[in-house]
């Protein structure tokens, strides 16, 4: 049994956005292109707690292929920090540490690790609905939102930024 | 240069004609946040709370509202009567547990802001405001939230109430304990 390349058969993303529920359920599937006899074993590792995880064979869609599957959700779920609110001063735009975490998440032969497929994402602590895809494309693309401010009352928005070269400044008008 | 991820800003105080607040990259406008200001009654009954989107946002309820506290005796213990002239009584109460419990409306409520506020209902944070004029960490209590219904619709009327209970942390008391 060989494992000669592994390709990636879901990655959750619409339109190319990383941006990924964390409390939606997230299946990753790879598939698995061998010789001689089907592999019984895929492993994933994270990069964050750099733990390794053993991936669900899934299907054989045709001679030479497996797809394996790896369910996501709750595995990643440990490993982002708790949701509180963080005050912030008046006037001030700051990052919010804990509400998005970067993982790549590696797929590879146990046998020959240099055979692998990478997954890069970015968790968030968002939800979706069923119909409603786990890729929170709105946020993303930063969509207009409207917000409900009581007068006299702070109020946050909040913006996702996507390239740490990015310049941002606020503009405001009353 | 900038971090990846959730950016927040915080306007310090919501004027009566709202606010349109544009995030810019590069002195380019890329997202505009409108702001439909929400006219506070007195009372200050806020409540900040996570939506589905990962972000804190504010409501104000009416300034009429209803508190119920839930006391519950936690036990008595015998009181050593020496004199039956000078001893108060032959038990003594250990003290009380108790939850208080705050009952808030909002009406009138579009449906358009219903639509916002949904997501209360099942959020796991809601904090209740506290504080008298400003805005820190000791200004806010984190509560639960429960409503006694959460339904959602396109009324003729157009415009709806909000009913829901605000449960406090354990409300501590003098005990024996």
């Amino acid at each position: 049994m060989a494992i000669t390349s592994i390709t990636v058969i879901q990655d959750n993303k619409v339109d190319s956005c990383p941006l990924l529920s964390v409390h939606n359920p997230l299946v990753f599937i790879v598939e698995a292109n061998y010789t001689s006899t089907a592999p019984d074993l895929l492993y994933v590792n994270e990069n964050i707690a750099r733990k390794v995880y053993s991936c669900i064979p899934y299907s054989d869609p045709q001679a030479g292929k497996r797809q394996f599957m790896f369910i996501a959700d709750e595995i990643i779920r440990g490993l982002m920090e708790d949701f509180d609110d963080v005050i912030i001063g008046d006037g001030e735009n700051k990052h919010v540490n804990n509400r998005t975490l970067d993982l790549t998440l590696r797929f590879y032969d146990p046998d020959t690790p240099t055979t692998y497929v990478e997954i890069d994402l970015t968790a968030i602590h968002a939800t979706r609905q069923f119909g409603e895809s786990p890729s929170i494309n709105s946020i993303f693309e930063n969509d207009s939102e409207t917000y409900i401010g009581v007068v006299g009352f702070p109020c946050y928005v909040y913006f996702y930024n996507d390239n740490a070269s990015n310049v941002l400044s606020v503009v405001v008008e009353t | 240069m900038s971090e990846i991820g959730y950016y927040k800003y915080k306007l310090a105080s919501v004027p009566e004609t709202g606010a349109v607040i544009t995030f810019e990259v590069g002195g380019t406008g890329t997202k505009t946040c409108t702001i439909v200001p929400q006219n506070l009654c007195t009372g200050k009954r806020i409540l900040k709370y996570l939506n589905r989107d990962g972000q804190y946002r504010f409501y104000a309820f009416s300034k009429y509202y209803e508190e119920e506290d839930k006391p519950r005796e936690i036990g008595m213990v015998n009181n050593i009567v020496i004199s039956i002239l000078n001893s108060k009584a032959a038990s003594k109460s250990v003290g009380y547990k108790s939850d208080r419990i705050i009952r808030l409306v909002s009406e009138p409520v579009s449906t358009t802001d219903l639509e916002l506020l949904r997501d209360i209902y099942t959020s796991p944070r809601v904090y209740l405001y506290v504080g008298t004029s400003t805005d820190t960490e000791n200004d806010w209590v984190l509560v639960s939230v429960r409503a006694n219904k959460s339904i959602r619709k396109e009324a003729k009327a157009k415009f709806s109430q909000i009913d829901i209970e605000v449960t406090l942390p354990e409300t501590y008391s003098i005990t024996m304990l």
